[in-house]
C-alpha cells in the first residue's frame, strides 16, 4: 500500500499529463487543419468578406472558439501575396514613377477571420484603414505599409515567387485556455500557416 | 499469517515495474505515433497545395511548374521541419482526359522521421508518404480589348502597355488543352483571332503576333457592344460546355459608339441607294460634341495606322456639326433605329436598346429632333444598354452550362475614364454602383479591376489570370 500512495501522483501525473499532451495536439492537429483548410478555399477563390464565408471557418475550428464577430481566442489571416514586376511604374499624384515596392514581395490582400488581439500575422499588417471591403490593400505597388515578411522559399528572387505570382496563405493564431492543467507546461499562444 | 505477508512483501514493486514498463512503453508508443501523425499532416498540407499550384502553372510549362511546386513544397514544409530527417516530392504528373474538359495533375511527397522510442525495437526512422491530386478544368477565354483613339491619344500612351499586359496574360494558358480567341473593337468591332479550332493549337503565338501588329490611330472611337457581341458569339459558336467560359473585356473609356440597324431614307436627299433598314455605326466626335454615321461596322483586316472610320457605301457622309440627316432617318417618324439586332432585323438574338440603366428614347426621335446634346449622350446611352443587355445574355446561367463569367479591366483614360458603374454591372460584381441593376445572384460573378494608369494594367491582368485559375482549380 505504501508503495501504491509512493507511486500514485507519478501514475496521475502521467495520466493527466497524457490526456493534456493529448489535447494539446488535438488543438494543434485541428489548427493545422484549419490553415490548411483556409488557405485552401482562399485559394480557390471564397472570399472571407462575407459573415457567412467566415462562418465557414468558424464551423471548421471546432473548439477553437474562433468567432466571426472578432472575438475569442483565435485570429485567422488570409492573405494574397505577390511579387510587384521590377519594371512597375506607379502613378503618384498624377505622375508616373518607379513603384517604390519593385521586386518585393507584398500583401495584396488581407481578410481577417476571428480576434487580431491573439496575435498579429507573420506576413505582416497593412493597416486596416489601407484594406477595402474586398479585401484589396490600398497601392500595394507603392506603398510600404504593403510589404509582406516572408520566408526565404518565397523571397528569393529566383526559386520563389515569381514577378506578378500570387500564392494564398493562411496563418492562424490561437490561445490555448481550455487545455490548461494546473502545473502543466502548456503554450501561450499556438501559431501554424499553410501557403496554396 | 505473518509468515505469508513477508512472503509477500515486494510484490507491489515489481507489479508496479512491471505496470510502468508496459504504460511507459504505451506512452513511448503514443508519443511516436502522434509525432508521425504530426509529420503526415503537415506532409499532405505540403503536396495537395503542390498540386493545386501545379494545376493553377499548367500553362507556364514544366520547368516553371517545377519551379512553383518547389516553392511550395519548401514553404508548407521546411527542411528540418518537425525533426524530419529528410523530405523531397515527385515531378507533378499531368494526365489527360479527352473530352471531358479536365486533367489531373498528381504527385506525392516524402518525409524521413526519427523515431524516439520505437528504436527500442530496431526502428530508427520512418518513412512517410502523401499523395495529392488537383484537378484542373479547360478554359476558353475570349480577351476582348479596346484599340479607341485615347489609347495613343492619353498622356503615356496606354496602347504598347496594354500590349505587353495582354501578352503577359495570354502566356499564362496553356495551349494543350485550352482555348483562347481575341477581338478588339475601335469604331468597329473584329474577331482577329476565333477560337473554333481544336485543342492544341498554339494561339500563344498566334495572338500575340496579332497583338503585336496592331496599330491604334487616334480617330478611332469605342464601340464596345459590338465588340461584345462578337466575343459572346465566338464562345456560342465554339460550345464547350464542359469547360470554364470566360470573357476579358478591357476599356479605357465610356462608349462613343454602337452599330445597329437602322431606318434610312431611300429617297429624297441624301437618299441610301442600297435600301433600307443599314447595318452600320454612329458614333459620336472625340470631344462629344457632334455625332455622325453610318460607318462600316466591321474591319476587313487587323487595322493599321489608318482611321477605322470607314465610310459604309451608300450612305451620305456629313461633317459634324452638320448632322441632321446624317444618318438618313426619315426626318419625321418613329422607329427609326431598332433593338440592337446584329444578326439581322428581326433575327434572334436581338437586344432592347431602352432597357437598363440609362434612359433611351427608344423610337429614335431624340436622334432627329432632339438637341445635340442629346443626341450625343443617346448614343452613348444605347451602347451601354445595349452592352450591358448581351452581358446579361451571356452570363445566364443556361448559356454553356452556367454562364459565361465575364472580367472587366478599366482604365483611368483620357477625357472620359472607364465608367465604374458600367463594368462592374457588367462583370455582375456583388458591389454595384448606385443607379445600376443590382447584382445577379443567380449568375456567375466576375470581378472589375480598375487600373488607374498604364502601370497598372500588368497587374490587372495578372490579377484577372489568378482568378480564372482559382475557378478552374
Amino acid at each position: 500500500m505504501f508503495e501504491f500512495a509512493i507511486s500514485l501522483p507519478f501514475l496521475v501525473a502521467m495520466v493527466v499529463g497524457t490526456f493534456a499532451v493529448g489535447l494539446m495536439f488535438d488543438r494543434s492537429l485541428t489548427q493545422g487543419q484549419l490553415a490548411r483548410n483556409a488557405a485552401n478555399m482562399y485559394a480557390r477563390g471564397i472570399r472571407f468578406n462575407t459573415t457567412a464565408n467566415k462562418q465557414l471557418l468558424a464551423n471548421a475550428a471546432t473548439g477553437m472558439n474562433l468567432k466571426v464577430d472578432g472575438t475569442g481566442e483565435t485570429v485567422v489571416y488570409l492573405t494574397a501575396l505577390t511579387r510587384v514586376p521590377s519594371n512597375a511604374n506607379c502613378l503618384v499624384s498624377g505622375n508616373t514613377v518607379p513603384c517604390a515596392n519593385r521586386g518585393l514581395i507584398v500583401i495584396a490582400q488581407r481578410f481577417i477571420v476571428g480576434n487580431t488581439s491573439v496575435d498579429p500575422s507573420v506576413f505582416g499588417d497593412p493597416g486596416s484603414t489601407n484594406i477595402d471591403s474586398d479585401g484589396n490593400v490600398a497601392n500595394y505597388e507603392h506603398q510600404t505599409y504593403a510589404r509582406a515578411t516572408v520566408p526565404a522559399s518565397v523571397s528569393n528572387a529566383t526559386s520563389g515567387l515569381g514577378e506578378g505570382e500570387f500564392i494564398y496563405a493562411a496563418d492562424t493564431h490561437h490561445i490555448p485556455t481550455l487545455i490548461r492543467f494546473p502545473g502543466i507546461v502548456a503554450p501561450d499562444k499556438m501559431h501554424t500557416w499553410a501557403y496554396y | 499469517m505473518r509468515k505469508v505477508r513477508s512472503g509477500r512483501k515486494g510484490i507491489v514493486i515489481v507489479m508496479l515495474a512491471l505496470g510502468a514498463s508496459f504504460f511507459f512503453g504505451l506512452a513511448g508508443l503514443a508519443v511516436d505515433t502522434i509525432y508521425i501523425y504530426a509529420v503526415k499532416a503537415r506532409l499532405v498540407t505540403a503536396v495537395d497545395a503542390c498540386a493545386l499550384a501545379a494545376a493553377r502553372s499548367i500553362g507556364k510549362g514544366q520547368t516553371e511548374m517545377n519551379r512553383i511546386v518547389d516553392m511550395m513544397f519548401d514553404s508548407n514544409f521546411p527542411n528540418d521541419m518537425l525533426m524530419t530527417i529528410s523530405r523531397s516530392h515527385t515531378t507533378p504528373v499531368i494526365t489527360n482526359f479527352p473530352g471531358q474538359g479536365r486533367r489531373e495533375v498528381s504527385l506525392t511527397g516524402t518525409a524521413v522521421v526519427p523515431t524516439l522510442f520505437m528504436r527500442i525495437f530496431g526502428w530508427n526512422n520512418l518513412t512517410l508518404q502523401a499523395s495529392a491530386q488537383a484537378a484542373r478544368r479547360d478554359v476558353n477565354v475570349l480577351v476582348i480589348l479596346d484599340r479607341s483613339g485615347s489609347m495613343m491619344l492619353a498622356p503615356g500612351p496606354p496602347w504598347p502597355q496594354l500590349q505587353d499586359a495582354a501578352k503577359f496574360f495570354v502566356n499564362q494558358f496553356d495551349t494543350t488543352s485550352d482555348r483562347m480567341g481575341l477581338v478588339t473593337f475601335g469604331t468597329s468591332a473584329r474577331v482577329d483571332y476565333s477560337m473554333n479550332y481544336s485543342p492544341g493549337v498554339d494561339f500563344k503565338t498566334g495572338i500575340n503576333n496579332i497583338i503585336d501588329s496592331h496599330q491604334v490611330n487616334t480617330a478611332n472611337r469605342t464601340n464596345p457592344t459590338q465588340g461584345l457581341y462578337l466575343g459572346y458569339k465566338e464562345l456560342i459558336t465554339l460550345n464547350d460546355p464542359t469547360a470554364l467560359n470566360a470573357i476579358v473585356f478591357f476599356t479605357d473609356g465610356q462608349p462613343t459608339a454602337f452599330a445597329n440597324w437602322f431606318k434610312v431614307q431611300t429617297s429624297g436627299t441624301p437618299r441610301s441607294t442600297s435600301g433600307s433598314p443599314r447595318y452600320g455605326v454612329v458614333h459620336t466626335s472625340q470631344d462629344h460634341s457632334s455625332f455622325r454615321g453610318l460607318a462600316k461596322a466591321f474591319a476587313t483586316g487587323i487595322p493599321g495606322s489608318s482611321s477605322d472610320i470607314i465610310q459604309l457605301e451608300n450612305t451620305v457622309w456629313t461633317s459634324p456639326g452638320n448632322d441632321v440627316n446624317t444618318l438618313l432617318i426619315p426626318a419625321v417618324g418613329a422607329g427609326n433605329f431598332y433593338p440592337f439586332s446584329p444578326e439581322g432585323v428581326g433575327v434572334n438574338p436581338t437586344f432592347s436598346i431602352t432597357a437598363g440603366p440609362k434612359t433611351v428614347d427608344g423610337t429614335g426621335a431624340v436622334f432627329v429632333n432632339g438637341s445635340l446634346a442629346n443626341r450625343t449622350q443617346e448614343i452613348e446611352d444605347i451602347a451601354i444598354n445595349a452592352t450591358l443587355e448581351i452581358g446579361k445574355l451571356a452570363r445566364n446561367p443556361a448559356t454553356l452550362n452556367g454562364g459565361i463569367r465575364i472580367y472587366c479591366i478599366g482604365l483611368g483614360g483620357w477625357l472620359g475614364p472607364a465608367e465604374h458603374g458600367f463594368l462592374k454591372s457588367l462583370a455582375n460584381t456583388a458591389d454595384q454602383e448606385a443607379g445600376y441593376p443590382a447584382h445577379e445572384t443567380t449568375q456567375p460573378e466576375g470581378i472589375y479591376y480598375y487600373a488607374p494608369g498604364p502601370s497598372q494594367l500588368r497587374q490587372a491582368f495578372q490579377t484577372v489570370a489568378s482568378e480564372i485559375f482559382r475557378l478552374i482549380q
